[in-house]
């Protein structure tokens, strides 16, 4: 048989080199696919040749792709991409519970009877998530990131039994497919938790959220396990369960979301004189990070471009119900998709309501994060451009601690490195991790 | 520490120590290609990251107007993303697969603003350092050790031999563009070719041995 070795000096092998290149005219290269397919060591020197190629773009001097490209790069494939978590008009937060509780006690019964061993993650990325409980029921979809395929209705409870041992292909097949079931489900009770979260703390008038996933599968890639925690975190501030900051002497913490602990650094406390208020984004927003140990004085802050004060609006731990209630008589980006997305992994969602658009603001995608030792930070995530055309908002980084999203519009409060949310709070979207 | 030192982690690429970087590389292109055909967004943000940079150089030196590089940039990132799922590893690498795309995408343009007509003693012009951007971008996959590699194998190669290469690959030039231009006969142009792919096949290989 010829290796790609023998081939190199042949007419194929130098048809090889050519194809590889792109350089065979067309019927040639028809005849030469040809060959491809039914020759392994063809296919093997091709493939060394192809490293060539790569080789040959790896050598050429290469800067960071922009962002600004990326920017646009989402935006279009944004558009072309179907709604991936749609909240139907009339769902009401009591329906979701219903249909959350529902699949919960399917969920239990089917996991009592049947789920000896703890069911592994489905590798499937295309399992989608989905339940129609009953044929009157509001149909709610939820899906990972994909468009819905299948809709797959609940169980009955109570009418399953234990399979007998896997003893054949039959009976391991069946376990194989309880399985995925049992895994569906989890995903869909899971799924419709994170409804019930996202419906309490987003703003009234929102009818379509639109989620990204996260991928990989390495540890580096994957979301801080942390975020976690973000569900229970936004339903707190939503709910204004989070207490109410202590008196630790200073300023009020209004222009922050409060924490259980609040520190006392005083060391870093800026004076009121040294804040300013930028009358445009930060540049580099990722480098900016507001402790909440600063403590800027509400009076010296530029009112907000919406009608809502600065004070009232992002003490949302403190008047959490102002908070949701501000955000009500907010209409977001003439009802164009308003969200945020972090271009490297694909965090992000998107925010769409309807009415009347709000004036041009700057909006700012903060993240809320409080360390071990209660310290709060605003990390400054992104940052929109300065108008209404506005549909994503990149964002650079965020923390590993756990801290919630949320956007405000402009202004903010600096002082030195230091920058505050004082704008008010147009949305708290969902956790990034879906 | 205090929390507002500490850098802000970003999630980055992690390949396996045990597996040489680029075929862990090349590995993870093709995992990320197969969720990108699955439907996950997320993963040609990943793409972006990793091999934005290096296309967007190849876009550079083909068009020769940086402007235009990056419309044809963001092209090929939406084919990626359109097209994921027509991706066959059996045919060829990730890396090459995109590279492809790229290149196929500038040759367009370049044949729509004429420049096909391309005289030998321009073929460089877009060749050189490509200044660092001011936006705030995202670092490539390809280190400068292998780069160095890279380039230091293609000097060696003989001289006919590379303009061959590079006339077809950076140019799209055709065969007999290239005979034209070199002024050689087209055997001749196909036997550099030849000749040359094999060497530096041979030479890339060499580092790994």
């Amino acid at each position: 048989m010829n290796s790609a070795r023998n081939l190199q000096d042949t007419p194929a092998g130098e048809q090889a080199s050519l194809y590889v290149l792109e350089l065979l005219p067309p019927a040639e290269r028809r005849d030469f696919e040809r060959k491809l397919a039914a020759d392994p060591a063809l296919r093997a020197l091709v493939r060394e040749l192809q490293g060539n190629v790569d080789a040959l773009v790896l050598a050429e001097p290469a800067a960071p792709a922009p962002m600004r490209v990326w920017g646009r790069i989402a935006a279009e494939v944004k558009a072309s991409e179907a709604p991936l978590l749609a909240f139907p008009r009339g769902v009401r937060a009591w329906g979701l519970r219903t249909l959350a509780a529902a699949a919960c006690i399917a969920l239990g019964a089917f996991l009592h009877q049947w789920l000896a061993a703890p069911a592994k993650p489905e590798a499937d990325p295309a399992v989608v998530l989905g339940t129609a409980p009953s044929a009157d029921a509001p149909i709610l979809f939820v899906t990972n990131h994909i468009v819905i395929q299948e809709v797959m209705p609940l169980p009955a409870s109570g009418g399953l039994t234990n399979p007998p041992a896997p003893a054949t292909a039959v009976a391991q097949a069946e376990v194989v497919r309880l399985r995925q079931r049992v895994n569906l489900l989890a995903s869909q009770v899971s799924a419709l938790n994170q409804v019930l979260t996202q419906q309490m703390v987003l703003p009234d008038g929102v009818t379509r959220l639109h989620v990204f996933q996260l991928v990989g599968t390495n540890s580096a890639e994957l979301p801080p396990p942390s975020l976690q925690s973000l569900p229970e975190t936004l339903a707190q501030l939503a709910t204004g369960q989070l207490p109410a900051p202590a008196n630790t002497g200073v300023a009020p913490a209004t222009n922050r979301l409060a924490t259980a602990h609040e520190p006392t650094v005083a060391a870093t406390t800026p004076t009121s004189s040294s804040i300013t208020v930028p009358a445009t984004t930060p540049s580099t927003p990722n480098t900016e990070v507001a402790s909440a140990t600063t403590t800027p004085t509400p009076a010296t802050s530029t009112p907000s471009t919406t009608s809502t004060s600065t004070t009232s609006t992002v003490a949302a731990s403190a008047t959490p119900t102002n908070s949701v209630a501000s955000t009500a008589s907010l209409q977001l980006n003439n009802g164009q998709p308003l969200g945020f997305i972090n271009p490297d992994t694909g965090i992000g969602a998107f925010v769409l309501s309807s009415g009347t658009p709000i004036a041009s603001a700057n909006y700012v995608v903060w993240q809320h994060v409080t360390d071990s030792a209660g310290i709060s930070f605003f990390y400054n995530v992104g940052n929109s451009v300065a108008n209404l055309g506005t549909t994503v908002i990149p964002i650079h980084a965020w923390s590993n601690a756990p801290g919630a999203f949320f956007i405000t519009t402009e202004p903010t409060e600096t002082a030195g490195s230091i920058t505050v949310p004082t704008g008010a709070v147009v949305a708290m979207p969902p956790p990034g991790k879906n | 520490m205090s929390p507002s030192e500490q850098p802000i982690p970003f999630p980055g690429v992690d390949p396996s120590p045990a597996l040489p970087a680029e075929v862990a590389d090349l590995a993870e292109d093709a995992r990320l290609l197969g969720e990108l055909a699955a439907g996950h967004s997320g993963a040609l943000a990943e793409l972006y990251r990793r091999r934005g940079g290096p296309l967007l150089a190849l876009l550079r030196r083909m068009l020769g107007d940086p402007q235009e590089a990056e419309e044809a940039l963001q092209d090929t990132f939406v084919q990626l993303w359109r097209r994921a799922r027509n991706y066959d590893a059996a045919k060829s690498g990730p890396f090459t697969w995109m590279v492809m795309i790229a290149r196929g995408l500038a040759l367009d343009r370049l044949r729509r603003r004429s420049r096909q007509n391309v005289a030998f003693s321009g073929y460089r012009e877009a060749t050189g350092t490509v200044a660092p951007d001011t936006d705030d971008g995202f670092t490539c996959v390809a280190g400068a050790e292998t780069t160095g590699h890279i380039v230091r194998a293609l000097g060696k190669l003989p001289a006919e031999q590379r303009q061959a290469i590079e006339l077809a690959f950076w140019r799209g030039c055709t065969q007999e563009e290239i005979a034209r231009t070199t002024g050689e006969p087209l055997g001749t142009i196909k036997a550099r070719i030849r000749r040359g792919m094999l060497a530096l096949r041979q030479l890339l290989k060499d580092r790994h041995e």
